[in-house]
């Protein structure tokens, strides 16, 4: 390679970018050209220069306020702000109430075609709550534990009792 | 597999503990790359933070089809180039943090600390600190990203191209032209 090519190959050739074949010809160059090596030095001094900067450490808690701030989100995609003060068993009721209406509802909405996944969907709803239903409403500790395992608004009213909760079934993907 | 991705994918699965190791091993280096790339160690923080939510926030719908790694700094460089969006449309576009200004108050205060020799060390330090962010800063954005991403991440040119969703002889020319900018400015 002429002067003018490997010139050209300097600053991959410091970056590690050219095929190891060509390495010892640029070296070799590098080391009998007082140009390259003019450039090379030039281009080394600004890696050095910026490679004398500081580093920053995670602040202490990083983590901490990651988890805090994840579920600070959570509530605030929560639409209905006012949810928050109603007890989840509440919540529950009403969801209940809501889902077996869509129940009775559906089928007749969707009459015609699409009626499989209606009723898919309605029985996966059914699942949910009949689920939800046997092992949370009395037992608010074990109803956080469901979480994942029920829908979304399960999920939502979970994660509003318990602030510090991430969700298991990352129920934030619900949102919005 | 790739030792992220299978973090990823555990975390995907519901098993917070792989959210942990991830930000143990990537928090210094995502503050770090932000820092970097936005020129404000305050405000760095909590972008990294924004980031790692995004990260988790996007875990249900993760797949393995890119180096975690190139997804992660993409994530953190669309929330750097936001934030300096923001930063200018406050009227307020390079500015250092406080704590980096020199010359009075501060540094003043430390050097008049029995501790003299120390205390104009940090001084120094901080300086010099400065001065480097401040040649970065002066570089455009493109090119700033490419060589922090470079020199600072030891990213290859290829990693680079597919976090900047630009090709590698662009990556090439942006590090050439960052490099030559810099040069000039260290000979003054
Ligand atoms: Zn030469
Ligand atoms: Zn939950
Ligand atoms: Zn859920």
């Amino acid at each position: 390679m002429k002067h003018e090519e490997i010139k050209g190959k300097i600053m991959a050739f410091m970056d590690g970018e050219v095929k190891s074949d060509l390495k010892d010809e640029i070296a070799q160059h590098i080391a009998s050209c007082p140009q390259c090596l003019e450039e090379f030095e030039a281009l080394s001094g600004v890696d050095s220069y910026l490679k004398n900067a500081g580093e920053i450490s995670p602040p202490a808690y990083f983590r901490e306020n990651i988890v805090r701030k994840l579920n600070e989100n959570k509530e605030r995609r929560f639409e209905f702000n006012i949810l928050k003060l109603i007890p989840a068993s509440a919540v529950l009721a009403v969801f209940v109430l809501f889902a077996s209406a869509l129940m009775i509802v559906s089928p007749y909405i969707y009459a015609g075609d699409g009626q499989d996944a209606s009723k898919q969907a309605a029985d996966s709803v059914k699942s949910a709550v009949i689920t939800c239903m046997t092992s949370s409403v009395f037992a608010p500790a074990a109803y956080a534990a469901l979480c994942g395992k029920c829908s979304e608004n399960m999920c939502k009213s979970c994660m509003a009792k318990d602030p510090n909760h991430i969700c298991q079934c990352g129920g934030h993907k619900h949102g919005k | 597999m790739d030792e992220d991705i299978k973090l990823m994918l555990d975390l995907k699965a519901g098993n917070n503990t792989a959210f942990n190791l991830l930000l143990e091993k990537y928090g210094k280096p995502i503050i770090n790359y932000i820092y970097r790339f936005t020129g404000s160690k305050e405000d760095a923080k909590d972008l990294a933070q924004d980031t790692f939510i995004k990260v988790y926030n996007a875990a249900p719908n993760y797949t393995a089809s890119a180096k975690f790694t190139t997804w992660l700094y993409r994530i953190a460089s669309n929330i750097s180039i936001d934030y300096l969006r923001r930063r200018k449309a406050s009227g307020n576009p390079t500015s250092l943090d406080e704590e980096f200004e020199t010359g009075d108050g501060k540094f003043k205060e430390q050097i008049a600390d029995k501790n003299i020799r120390n205390a104009l060390e940090t001084a120094e330090k901080a300086e010099k600190d400065m001065e480097i962010q401040k040649a970065l800063l002066s570089l455009p954005e493109n090119q700033r990203a490419a060589i922090v991403l470079k020199i600072y991440e030891e990213k290859s040119y290829a990693e680079i191209a597919a976090v900047m969703g630009v090709s590698v002889p662009a990556v090439e020319s942006l590090i050439f032209r960052a490099r030559q900018a810099l040069k000039d400015r260290i000979k003054r």
